[in-house]
């Protein structure tokens, strides 16, 4: 008995998948976990070869699919053993906030590189003194009339040496209470004023580029908020 | 609860000291990360009388019991286990001359471990199929000239085998017809014919490099026989059961240990404007691994003293009954370390997932003591074979 809905261009799909990792990942692992980083390119060919990114709209390059295209890309990178290359993490964590939250433009801008594996993700949450506890956090984003200006740090970022595009949570500072204060922006890797630490030292997911990423007086567009301001913990 | 007197507080106050002073946080991070020998620390060790001290005062050992090598291997381990395996271990390859060495080889050999720079490394371990009933040896008997035996085979992941001097193994006796022995062999490594493979990083243990020692045709006469180069199945056991009990004593400090730092953080991290302590699932946790150290305490403890008590002359079925108990220490402290490392690791969040904060490391090296010293599935057919 089948208890997921799978059709036939699922297990087409999970087929190619399957063919591609042996070829381009499993032999490559051992290099990547003591690199402890997955080298850019990969991402770039799994992207072409249209792995990343299954739910996105075909209007911007993704494969239009339902989630259980996502399910197969997690259990078979997994299958891989090995964590490196986080494709999951940015197809089915982050791209989902510029995909529900991100202006027309937004989506135009990223979309289609985050499909083709031009752009890597991260989602930048937690911070040396809050991790269960979201609200906690100190970086702020202050409006300053034409973009906002980033501080603060944030730590145990996956993909965080490769990431091309953030999902920055902060605080706006004028706004007393922390669950209204609280909003998400894109950060461009190269923005001036946003710098990667160092890859962190773990336990395990060593091919997994972990890292502290610190922001100081990061300016970033005002369009770069996505979704209502302070709308974090309302939805 | 176990009361220790002074002299035994005494050794765990020393040892702590030594431990806090001699194993440095940076090494740590360093020598796990490369695999190294920490050749210095434990000749610190060793000019301070902590190697071998359970060996005879003539033997140059301190004449101590295996229950003061438990609270001892606890005491470092609670620091940083990775050194305090090391140090504890180091020893151990020695402990077959201890138990069956000839007085001439005790007295030659004991000394230069315990005071001198010489590592003896055992490979019993790979004779421990035998537990199991399986007998699937890995040195082949190829022949017999002279009343020399030609060797061939491979030893696999012998603990300190690229840096000991000298190895003792053994044979099944049903390769040379005395189904009933073991035919227990100590050679130097540099011999002919004997090729020496270091292995590649474990997941813990990593102070312990590993090899697979290969033998090509090595002849080996009485000489390098241990004693009188045969050991019955009750002698083997109590070697197993001393090394056993060494891992239960470092398992107790891997719990203990990575306890410590759990308590440390959880005074003083805050999450929601409360320390983590306050809150119940903390409180419930920290109480659950409290009572963990403390049962594998009680039964490693008590387990210790009964070996202490034995000599060559206890009788088998009394041996046995302490083989069983020495299992039991093993089993249930290898599991009070790996799940208590295992909750320090979760109360630590993702700071308790990097090296830094030295806490998986004790997590590691648990998880290994679960599969050396015998697997606690080997350790746990010695309980039962005592109970049927």
């Amino acid at each position: 008995m089948q208890i997921l809905p799978y059709k036939k261009e699922h297990h087409e799909f999970r087929k190619r998948l399957r063919e591609f990792c042996k070829k381009e990942v499993i032999p490559n692992i051992p290099m990547w976990e003591q690199q402890k980083l997955v080298p850019k390119e990969v991402w770039q060919h799994m992207g072409r070869s249209g792995f990343l990114c299954p739910t996105v709209d075909k209007r911007y390059g993704g494969l239009g699919g339902d989630f259980l295209y996502s399910v197969i890309l997690a259990e078979e990178i997994a299958y891989t053993n090995h964590s490196g290359l986080f494709a999951s993490l940015h197809s089915d964590v982050v791209v989902p906030y510029i995909v529900s939250y991100g202006s027309e433009e937004i989506k135009q801008k990223y979309l289609p590189g985050c499909v083709k594996g031009d752009i890597i993700t991260a989602v930048a949450m937690t911070e040396p003194d809050a991790g269960s506890d979201l609200s906690s956090i100190k970086t702020i984003a202050q409006d300053q009339g034409d973009y906002f200006v980033l501080n603060g740090s944030k730590t145990f970022i996956s993909n965080g040496i490769n990431c091309d595009l953030v999902v920055v949570a902060a605080r706006d500072p004028d706004i007393e209470d922390p669950y209204k204060a609280m909003s998400l922006y894109l950060v461009e890797d190269g923005t001036e004023g946003f710098n990667k630490g160092n890859k962190l030292d773990k336990m395990g997911m060593h091919s997994q580029d972990t890292a502290e990423l610190f922001f100081v007086n990061c300016k970033i567009p005002k369009k770069n908020i996505l979704g209502q301001k302070t709308m974090v913990f309302l939805c | 609860m176990v009361n220790l007197d002074k002299f035994q507080k005494d050794i765990i106050k020393a040892a702590k000291e030594f431990a806090k002073g001699e194993f440095e946080p940076e090494a740590a991070l360093e020598y796990d990360g490369e695999g190294v020998f920490p050749h210095e620390v434990i000749n610190k060790a060793k000019e301070l009388g902590f190697i071998g001290i359970h060996f005879s005062e003539q033997y140059t050992g301190a004449g101590l019991t295996y229950f003061e090598e438990v609270i001892l291997s606890e005491a470092l381990a609670q620091v940083d286990s990775t050194f305090g395996i090391s140090i504890m271990y180091s020893v151990v390859g020695a402990e077959p001359i201890f138990l069956f060495g000839s007085e001439e080889q005790k007295s030659e050999f004991l000394p230069k471990v315990i005071e001198g720079d010489e590592i003896i490394c055992h490979a019993l371990g790979n004779n421990y199929d035998f537990i199991l009933g399986a007998n699937s040896p890995c040195i082949r008997v190829e022949s017999i000239q002279d009343g020399a035996f030609i060797l061939n085979g491979e030893l696999s992941n012998v603990i300190n085998g690229p840096c000991a001097d000298w190895l003792i193994f053994c044979i099944h006796g049903s390769q040379i017809h005395r189904d009933e022995d073991f035919c227990i062999f100590l050679v130097p490594l540099d011999m002919d014919g004997i090729e020496i493979e270091p292995k590649v990083k474990g997941l813990g243990w990593s102070m312990c490099p590993r090899a697979n020692i290969v033998f090509n045709n090595v002849e080996l006469d009485k000489t390098y026989f241990l004693r009188n180069g045969y050991i019955g199945k009750k002698e083997l056991m109590r070697f197993w059961a001393s090394e056993m009990i060494i891992i239960a004593g470092l398992c107790l400090g891997i719990a203990k240990g990575s306890l410590d730092k759990a308590l440390d953080y959880v005074k003083v991290r805050e999450q929601f404007n409360k320390k983590l302590m306050d809150f119940p699932v903390t409180r419930e946790k920290i109480s659950e691994m409290l009572i963990k150290v403390l049962q594998a305490r009680l039964i490693t403890y008590n387990a210790a003293k009964a070996l202490s008590n034995t000599t060559r002359k206890t009788s088998w079925k009394k041996l046995s009954k302490i083989v069983s108990q020495v299992s039991m220490a093993k089993v249930s402290s290898a599991r009070a370390a790996k799940e208590v490392s295992d909750q320090s690791i979760q109360l630590l969040g993702g700071y308790g997932y990097m090296r830094e904060y030295h806490v998986e490391r004790f997590y590691r090296d648990a998880k290994c003591c679960e599969l050396l010293g015998g697997n606690i599935h080997a350790n746990r057919e010695l309980i039962i074979q005592n109970a049927v």
